[in-house]
Formats: structure tokens, C-alpha cells, sequence
């Protein structure tokens, strides 16, 4: 005897209300006969963490966790910028080619827009939002204003938070090598030189300590 | 992209179970290929998979050489002492490929799996028999300065991989574990891995539905030791190669004992060029012997209007990239 | 800043290293850009775009996409809420600045180009609207399209009158057909490069907002405030001051959003159907046809002079295509005419209808491909001499205006020749090439001159095609977007005002790209500043090829 129908096809309130789908262990699957190779449990524990629909989503982002209704297939990107309003992460082509979108998961740099909110819960969330510590710009921020790192300024938060993530990756040592380790982010204003300048002088300055 | 569900797979078992129950349903990894089709309506499914919590993972020594597991992201596989001192040339063909943010997200498994830029298979305005078995291929007669001239059929012409990693993993004779819905496993060589086009373009791997890649497994050799992946693009970084080659040669005394060759960017899948090496084996290590190996993989090249320029980059890329080796101690 | 850079004028600013005003904003994350105001009620409206180039549409199934919940509305050309003026009369364009179109899509059945949008699809969530525009499915009937000037069924011609946005007749002085027939030496060389797209990093977007029935707010990517809401107000049938344009930053423009495009337009039409502020954010494959674009274009251009390098006649052709409605070319001619000494002087352009929309400003209009074209040749024709290329620019040194022989406010490029060849090192080029080497690399050192009018006006609605008149000079800062001209005065031909450039010397990154037969070049670029008729720059290179 099959499962229930996956939860996709179940029908959604066009009412404007935003009610949590997340399947209950037994609730919907009535009697379940599971395959010889996969106990029950197992498979009642899998379907327990399915979501489906608009569903209740934690995330932690500038040490600061939110609890959000978001459907599973909301990427990072729109989940902080349309959901979260922190529009200081930019889209720039929604197909993860230009950058804009650059934040730390866990330290790490990612582009937001090929990740999904679902599965970024727990996880510690860095935005451009939360570069600066309250009054103090970070030094890749001071960096970018001295040499005047931007121009019109939308690929600017994505540029930075690569730079703070290549500069701790230790990928800024060189100019050569600090241009390969910037080239996912790109800036049609052609603010390259003034960049790659703000991004040596703070791998510089971290290296004198 | 569509509303689909999402479960988080615990184990192996779990994330088997539900691809074989839900039809529509896939995996989910890295997420860098699935979601840019799905957001393109290129793909669409009904529920996702997330294999990121499954203990495919580690780079480890083995009696069959580097193990690598399948959810290993690109940035970790390429710094990783291991790989880079046993197979520069795999190490440098992740390094080289994407950028920094998409290698930190990318899995190995997700990468060898990838799908064609070709611009009418990812425009689903266009005719595609890869995308629609039998509808056409308007890449014939049409802008095809990007596609391949080696392995094609007058279905397509695509590059069904444009990427980097399987091209060095070709040249090193790696064995992929695969996985399938009922847990049982099996050694597939990545040799025997992807399939031409023919006439089924639609088919691109010998993957089954619902199976997983597993682990990687690259048989140590003096070949792997001594190689280098050299990528010719349009820009110095960040996009794909217009042709590329990941070579790997033992010499011994100016003589080259085993050679290994493989192309990328010029042929419908990862190029394991035989040709090339049967010319490298038992030769000098010299100008000569270097030139006639690229003429050789280059033989039987069809090229279309506009990637003809493919075939004399492609085997001057393979020219230098053997120069690059056989200057390596 | 760079450290190289010149000493600044004692008192000025040019040359200061001065932090931006808006840098805080931007580095920190707070600058709003035209898709990043919350708004009561915001419903998301999603472009969807015609999959044919040419044809009618024939019908609209709406069944699956609106099995999608929370799709408020899906407009088409059958149910959209409908403009008071369009510019698809002729009569009316003209009273629409900022319409650089002659159609407004979403008006009928017939598809003209290739992107050309035919419905919106309004929701509560992004996802849902992009969800539900992919599945709304459109049939079309398909004709054959024209691509291209190229293209063998495509019809060339000339224009008679004026062009739509600049005078795109043939401009002769002089006699330079005779001048070439006895010229001692003539070069001639043809360039194409294909489509050019402006592709700023932030994607065309607007924010519409109906505040009561006859009040607007529209946040809009735009370098064009004023311009943009004296047009919409225009389309609605509303006074000017009913309808407010906020622009606090734009992310890139470079010509792209100094017209009013459909998005705009629909986004207001699409807020009005349901009620509800509407976000339009175009996709960026539909930037590529949503936001003009520099027309493909092929030039000819023949240099007659005498062996001593003198120029006696330039001749110059453009050809490119432009959409079907609209008759809009870049005017590459118009620096030919003035950059060089020389009595006989011929531009014309040949247009050809295609399938695309119409083409738009892309910075530098005009001036950009047009120098390319000069440039080149003038170095061919050095080479075949055997003059100096910097030599032979002086000899054709225009002391006055060619075209006026008016006297200029100021022009100081002999000196930037000077100072550029000193600072590349010119002293040391060889003439032959290949000659000089870097390690693996062939080293080649070049020049060229370059300019760029400045465009002035005086009074808040100057006449239409508006000369450029010596007035009140705004500094514009590249990739700030605000063209002040919204302040100089209307007047579709006004472009953006002249920069200010400081004096700097220093390594640059490449910023031109002519389609595939891109040059690279890094060095030197030196700029000298000239109010008033046109600011002059004497730009050193050097290439360096790989062997």
C-alpha cells in the first residue's frame, strides 16, 4: 500500500494565510507498509522532517535567530532580503554567476541565491548587515572607503564579504593571487584596481598583526 | 520554481527510501546545478532530498588509492594535501574551475553530474533533444562556437560536461561507487561513466534513477604524481574552458613510460584520449613526440561553423600541458 | 588613490582623495536601491517575455498558472489596465521624453522583438509570481524573423529625415569624395562588433505604488528622474507634480536606464489592477532585451592624405539595425568631424530593420565606437608612412573647431600627448613591431585621443533637439547615475553631462570591449579637461601580447 501523496500536491490556502503544512509521524500516513529494506521508523522519522508549504524556518543570522514563514523553496538571498528586509545583500543574476549575493555560512562565503533558506537552518549567517560592530566599521569596510572601492555601489556588499572571507582564507598574499580568489565577484563599474587595493591592504595589515 | 517539499535525509537508508517512494523527487547536495535549472524551468521536482547530513565524506588513503567522499566540497577536494601532492592535476582542475563561493557549496559527486551550457538546451524556448528526446538539435546549424567536436552525433553536439574535475578524473582512471534506492553498491570505472550522445542525448550517464555517487577512488600511480590540468578560456578566470587538458606522465630516464591524457571543453563528455597516449608510451619526452601525440587525439574532429578554432587550440593546449610535465622534477 | 596621481590644483578638489558621501551607506548595506522599500501590501510582479521574435500572439492558457496560490492578477494585452497615451502614435511619442520607443508592449497581439514582454504576472510572494508566469503558457503564431542588418532579407537604408533620436542624415563639409580621388595615400578599414549590453549589476526594477487614483509613487532604477516622471505622468493622463520618482541610488546605468522602459510602465499598470504596491524586478536574461542595448553595427571608414600624414579627407559609414518602429542610430560620426583638422568630412548612416527592440544610449554614445574607428585608422595610416603615431595626431592638431572654426574655451591635448608619451616612455618605442619584448610577452606601446561633448542646457524645457550650448557645467560621477541634466533642462537629445576628470597616471584595467574583436590594453590614460565645446583625453596604451 503506497504512502500518502507527496506533499506537494496537497492543496494549498489561497486565502492569503500562511498555515505551517509540516506532516505529523502517522498522522497522514495512515497504515503504512514500508518496503523490506527500510524500517518504519526510519521512514516515519524522514517524513517527521519533511516540509512542505509555507512552514515555520530558523535562521541565525548576524547572531541574531528568526523564525520565518518560508516555503522550502525560498533561496537564502530572497529569504533575507524579502523576508528578513535586509536588502543589503544584493541580487545580482539569481544563477549564483555574479557575486552580488555573498555571504558567511559558518564563516565560509556562499552565494545566497543558489542556497535554500530551509537549508541554512542552524547555521550561523554572516550578511553585510553584520560586518560592521555597532559604531565600528570593519576594516575591509574602512578599506573599501579609503580607496574608494565602489562605484554605484550594488556589487559593493557581496565584494566585501568575499574580501573578508579571501583575506581569512589567506587567498589575498599576492595581487595575482587576490584577483583569482576575487574573480566570483563581478562590478560593471570597473572598480576593480580600487578593490583589489582595499583587499591588499587589509591582508597586509593582518599579516603585520 | 515550483513548490516542492523538502526532507533532510539522516541516513543512507532514508534518503534511498524516499527516492523510491516519491516520484518526481531527487537529491540535493551542493544544490549549484539543481536550483539553477530549476529556477531556469529547466528541471522540475516535487520533493527534495538533502544528502548534506550523510557520512559520504573524507579523503583517505586506501588500498585502491585516494578515496574521496562524494559530499567533499570542491574547495576542501583542492587545497587537500592529499590529492594535491598524489594528483596535482585534479587539484589544480577544481582550483581552476567556478569560483571560490560556488567551490565552498559544490560537492564532487553534484560536480561530476553536472549539465551543458549549451544555449539551447538552456533556453527552453529552443528545440533540444537532449532536453526533448527528438525534437531537434538547432545547435547544427546554429551558434555553436562553445560546443564540442569530439564524441558528437547529428542529435547534439553539446558538451554534456563542461566542467573541469571529471576531465582529470578520466585521465586517472577513477572509480566511482554508486549507490542505488535498494543500498546496493557498485564500482562503476568514470570511463565507463558517461555515455555519447548517439542517439539519445537524453542519456548522459550510466547513473540508474535513484542511485547516488557514493565515493571517488583514484588508483595511485607515478602518472598521477607528475600531471597538471591546463584550462584555456576566455578570461583568465571564472568560466569555463574553451579547451582544456589534464595530463599525467611517468618518465623515467627522457623515456615515457605510461601516459595519461584527457580533453576537456572540445568533446561531448570527458575526453580519455588513447589515441594521445598510445603515441606517449614507450616515446621520448620531447617536442615531437608531444605534437604527434596531439595530432593523434585530435583525429577524427568534427568540427561545425563556428568551434573549428577548437581544434588547433585544443591540441596546442594538450602540447603545453605536456611541455608543462615533462619540465616538472 | 593612486599614488602616482598628478599633484592637484592648488584649492580644488580634482585630485583630492576624498571619501564619497554616500560611501557609508554603501559599504554597511544601507544604500535602497528601487527594489528594496517595504511597502504595505507589496505584491510581486513578474515580466513574462515573448518566445518569438516576430508574429501575433494567439491565445493565453491560464489554467495552470493560476493553480498557484496567491496569483492576484495575470495582465495581458486582453485585461491590462489600459494607459491614457501610448507612444505607439507617432504624435504622442513625441510628447513622451523619456519613451525611447515607439510601442508599448502589452497593447495588442502582434510581437515585434525578440523579449518583447506579453504578460505580467502579479502574486503575493516572488515565488509564487515566478512560479506562475513559467507556467503560464502562450501560443503564438511564428514568422520569420530579421536578426540583424546582416541578415539577407534585411531591407538597408538611409534616413532622409532627422532620425527618432538624432539627426541620422548624411553630413558632408567640404567635398571629400574629390578630396579622396586625389588623395596620394588612402587607408581604408571596416569594424563590426556585435550587440553591446550595459548589463549594470543591478538588474532593471521598479516599485510602483498607486497612493490614492491620481497620486504615483514609482521607486525606479533610473538616471533619468524628472525625465521619467514627466513620462509616466504623460502615459497616465496625470500633471507632473501627481507623480513622484524616487531614485536614491541606482546600481549602473551607463545609458541603460536614462529611457523609460516597459518594465516601468507595466509595474504601474500592474499596481493599479490589483490595488497593491507591485515589485517588477527584471530577470537578468531579461535585461538583456528589457533595457536596450548598443545596436550591432558595422563602420567604414577611408582616410585620404597627403604622404606627409596630412589629412585631406575622411569619409566614414555606419551601419546598424534598429527596431521596427523607431529610427535610432548612435551618431559614431559626429567626433570624427571635429577631433582632426580636416577641410573635407563625410558621415552617413545605413539603417536596416530588425526584430530586436529599439537600441539606446550605451556610454560613450557614439563618441566610444566612433573613436575606435578613427583611431585605428589613423594609426594604419601612420604605420603605412612610417610616422610617428603621436606625430601624425599633431600634424592633423585642430586649433580651432573644424566644423564652426570657432576658437575653443580651452584645449590642452598637445599637452596630455606630452605627458603621456613621457610617462609610458614613448622615447624608447620602436616603431617596428615585435621588437621589444617583457619575458614571454611582445610589448607594444600605442595611443589614441578621445573626447566627449558636453552637453549644457539653460531653462527647465529647452526645444528638442537642442544643440549643445555653452551654460552651466554639472559634474556627473560615473556609476552614481544622477544625470544632472534633469536640472539643465529637458530635451531628448541632451546626454549626460561632462565628467570631471582628475589628472592621474596609473596602470587601468581594460574598460572597452567592441564585441568579439576586443582590443586589451592597460597603461596610462591621461585626461585634460576642457569646459565648454569638449573635454580632450590623450590616452597612452600598452599592449602586451602573449608568444
Amino acid at each position: 500500500m503506497k504512502l500518502a501523496p507527496p506533499a506537494s500536491s496537497a492543496k494549498q490556502p489561497n486565502d492569503g494565510s500562511r498555515r505551517s503544512f509540516m506532516k505529523q509521524a502517522g498522522g497522514l500516513l495512515g497504515v503504512a507498509l514500508a518496503p523490506p529494506f527500510i524500517g518504519q521508523a526510519e521512514r516515519l522519522t524522514a517524513l517527521s522532517k519533511t516540509v512542505a508549504g509555507v512552514t515555520p524556518v530558523q535562521l541565525r543570522v548576524n547572531g541574531m535567530t528568526r523564525t520565518l514563514a518560508l516555503e522550502p523553496r525560498v533561496t537564502l538571498l530572497d529569504a533575507l532580503r524579502e523576508y528578513l528586509h535586509l536588502t543589503g545583500t544584493k541580487k545580482g543574476c539569481d544563477h549564483g554567476q555574479c557575486g552580488a549575493c555573498t555571504v558567511h555560512v559558518n564563516g565560509r562565503r556562499v552565494v545566497s541565491c543558489l542556497s535554500l533558506a530551509v537549508m541554512n537552518q542552524h547555521q550561523e549567517i554572516t550578511t553585510i548587515e553584520g560586518l560592521a560592530k555597532e559604531n565600528e566599521l570593519h576594516p575591509m569596510q574602512q578599506a573599501f572607503l579609503q580607496h574608494d572601492g565602489f562605484q554605484c555601489g550594488y556589487c559593493t556588499p557581496g565584494q566585501l564579504m568575499s574580501g573578508v572571507a579571501c583575506v581569512q582564507e589567506g587567498h589575498a598574499t599576492t595581487d595575482d593571487q587576490a584577483r583569482e580568489w576575487m574573480s566570483g565577484n563581478l562590478c560593471r563599474c570597473g572598480a576593480y584596481a580600487n578593490i583589489l587595493a582595499a583587499v591588499r591592504e587589509v591582508a597586509t595589515q593582518q599579516t603585520k598583526g | 520554481m515550483n513548490n516542492f517539499a523538502y526532507t533532510p535525509a539522516a541516513t543512507a537508508k532514508e534518503a534511498r527510501g524516499l527516492r523510491q517512494d516519491q516520484a518526481g523527487s531527487t537529491y540535493i547536495a551542493g544544490g549549484t546545478t539543481l536550483l539553477d535549472m530549476m529556477k531556469a524551468n529547466l528541471a522540475e521536482h516535487s520533493h527534495l532530498l538533502d544528502l548534506n547530513a550523510l557520512p559520504f565524506t573524507g579523503i583517505e588513503q586506501t588500498s585502491d588509492g585516494l578515496r574521496l567522499g562524494a559530499l567533499e566540497r570542491m574547495s576542501d577536494m583542492g587545497k587537500n594535501a592529499l590529492v594535491m601532492q598524489q594528483f596535482p592535476a585534479v587539484s589544480q582542475s577544481l582550483l581552476l574551475a567556478a569560483s571560490p563561493q560556488l567551490r565552498n557549496m559544490a560537492s564532487i559527486g553534484g560536480n561530476i553530474l553536472q549539465r551543458t551550457r549549451c544555449g539551447y538546451f538552456r533556453d527552453a524556448a529552443f528545440p533540444c533533444n537532449k532536453r526533448v528526446p527528438g525534437s531537434g538539435c538547432p545547435a547544427l546549424e546554429g551558434d555553436n562556437h562553445n560546443l564540442a567536436i569530439l564524441g558528437v552525433s547529428d542529435s547534439c553536439i553539446a558538451n554534456a560536461y563542461p566542467g573541469d574535475l571529471s576531465v582529470a578524473l578520466i585521465a586517472f582512471d577513477a572509480v566511482l561507487t554508486l549507490e542505488n534506492a535498494k543500498g546496493k553498491q557498485r564500482r562503476v570505472p568514470i570511463t565507463e561513466f558517461y555515455l555519447l550522445p548517439g542517439k539519445t542525448p537524453e542519456k548522459e550517464t550510466v547513473l540508474e534513477s535513484g542511485e547516488l555517487i557514493v565515493a571517488i577512488t583514484i588508483p595511485t600511480a607515478a602518472h598521477g604524481r607528475r600531471s597538471t590540468y591546463l584550462k584555456v578560456r576566455e578570461r583568465t578566470s571564472y568560466a569555463y574552458a574553451l579547451a582544456s587538458a589534464a595530463v599525467g606522465l611517468d618518465v623515467q630516464g627522457g623515456t615515457i613510460r605510461t601516459a595519461r591524457v584527457a580533453l576537456g571543453g572540445v568533446a561531448a563528455q570527458p575526453w580519455r584520449s588513447r589515441e594521445a597516449e598510445r603515441v606517449l608510451t614507450g616515446a621520448p619526452a620531447t617536442e615531437a613526440t608531444f605534437q604527434a601525440a596531439a595530432t593523434a587525439a585530435l583525429q577524427g574532429a568534427q568540427p561545425r561553423e563556428h568551434n573549428r578554432y577548437k581544434v588547433e587550440l585544443a591540441h596546442n593546449t594538450l602540447v603545453q600541458a605536456l611541455r608543462q610535465v615533462a619540465a616538472l622534477s | 588613490m593612486n599614488a602616482a596621481a598628478a599633484a592637484p590644483v592648488p584649492g580644488g578638489v580634482i585630485g583630492q582623495p576624498l571619501s564619497r558621501v554616500d560611501g557609508y551607506a554603501k559599504v554597511t548595506g544601507h544604500a535602497t536601491y528601487a527594489a528594496e522599500y517595504e511597502l504595505p501590501g507589496l505584491a510581486y510582479g513578474v515580466l513574462v517575455t515573448s518566445t518569438i521574435a516576430k508574429g501575433r500572439i494567439q491565445g493565453f492558457d491560464t489554467v495552470a498558472a493560476l493553480k498557484e496560490p496567491g496569483v492576484l492578477a495575470i495582465l495581458t494585452h486582453e485585461n491590462i489596465p489600459r494607459l491614457v497615451k501610448t507612444p505607439n502614435a507617432k504624435a504622442d511619442q513625441k510628447t513622451m521624453e523619456g519613451i525611447i520607443m515607439g510601442f508599448m508592449p502589452l497593447t495588442g497581439a502582434e510581437i515585434f522583438y525578440a523579449g518583447q514582454p506579453v504578460a505580467i504576472v502579479v502574486a503575493d510572494t516572488f515565488e509564487r509570481a515566478t512560479h506562475a508566469a513559467a507556467r503560464l503558457k502562450v501560443s503564438y503564431q511564428a514568422e520569420a524573423p530579421i536578426a540583424s542588418f546582416r541578415s539577407p532579407q534585411a531591407q538597408v537604408f538611409t534616413m532622409q529625415e532627422p532620425g527618432d533620436s538624432s539627426d541620422l542624415r548624411r553630413k558632408v563639409r567640404g567635398n571629400p569624395q574629390a578630396a579622396l580621388a586625389a588623395a596620394p595615400v588612402k587607408v581604408t578599414a571596416t569594424y563590426t562588433h556585435s550587440i553591446n549590453h550595459h548589463n549594470p549589476m543591478e538588474p532593471g526594477a521598479t516599485t510602483a505604488h498607486w497612493e490614492a487614483a491620481d497620486r504615483l509613487t514609482v521607486y525606479d532604477s533610473t538616471q533619468s528622474i524628472t525625465l521619467a516622471q514627466q513620462t509616466l505622468a504623460a502615459l497616465h493622463g496625470l500633471r507632473q507634480e501627481q507623480v513622484r520618482v524616487v531614485c536614491k541610488f541606482i546600481g549602473g546605468g551607463f545609458g541603460s536606464k536614462y529611457n523609460v522602459w516597459p518594465h516601468t510602465v507595466l509595474a504601474t499598470l500592474a499596481a493599479k489592477a490589483v490595488q497593491r504596491p507591485v515589485k517588477l524586478v527584471l530577470t537578468r536574461p531579461q535585461n538583456f532585451t528589457g533595457l536596450g542595448h548598443r545596436e550591432d553595427q558595422t563602420q567604414t571608414i577611408t582616410l585620404g592624405a597627403t604622404r606627409a600624414g596630412k589629412l585631406t579627407a575622411i569619409v566614414h559609414e555606419k551601419t546598424s539595425t534598429t527596431s521596427p518602429f523607431d529610427n535610432f542610430a548612435e551618431t559614431n560620426g559626429e567626433i570624427l568631424g571635429w577631433l582632426y583638422a580636416c577641410d573635407n568630412f563625410q558621415t552617413s548612416y545605413r539603417l536596416a530593420k530588425g526584430n530586436t527592440m529599439t537600441p539606446t544610449y550605451m556610454r560613450a554614445p557614439g563618441e566610444s565606437p566612433g573613436s575606435f574607428a578613427i583611431e585605428c585608422a589613423l594609426d594604419d595610416l601612420a604605420y603605412q608612412l612610417g610616422i610617428d603615431p603621436i606625430e601624425i595626431r599633431l600634424r592633423n592638431y585642430a586649433e580651432r573647431d573644424p566644423e564652426t572654426g570657432h576658437a575653443w574655451s580651452s584645449k590642452s591635448l598637445k599637452q596630455c600627448y606630452a605627458r603621456g608619451a613621457e610617462l609610458i616612455g614613448w622615447n624608447k618605442r620602436n616603431p617596428k613591431n615585435g621588437m621589444t619584448r617583457d619575458g614571454k610577452y611582445l610589448v607594444g606601446l600605442g595611443m589614441g585621443t578621445g573626447s566627449y561633448p558636453v552637453w549644457a542646457g539653460h531653462g527647465p524645457r529647452p526645444p528638442l533637439r537642442q544643440r549643445p550650448c555653452r551654460g552651466a557645467m554639472r559634474g556627473h560621477r560615473p556609476g552614481h547615475g544622477h544625470l544632472h541634466r534633469d536640472d539643465a533642462g529637458g530635451g531628448r537629445r541632451a546626454g549626460p553631462a561632462a565628467r570631471k576628470h582628475s589628472l592621474r597616471a596609473g596602470r587601468h584595467q581594460p574598460t572597452h570591449r567592441a564585441g568579439r574583436g576586443r582590443f586589451q590594453n592597460g597603461g596610462h590614460r591621461l585626461v585634460g579637461r576642457a569646459p565648454g565645446r569638449a573635454g580632450f583625453v590623450g590616452a597612452a596604451h600598452q599592449t602586451s601580447g602573449a608568444r
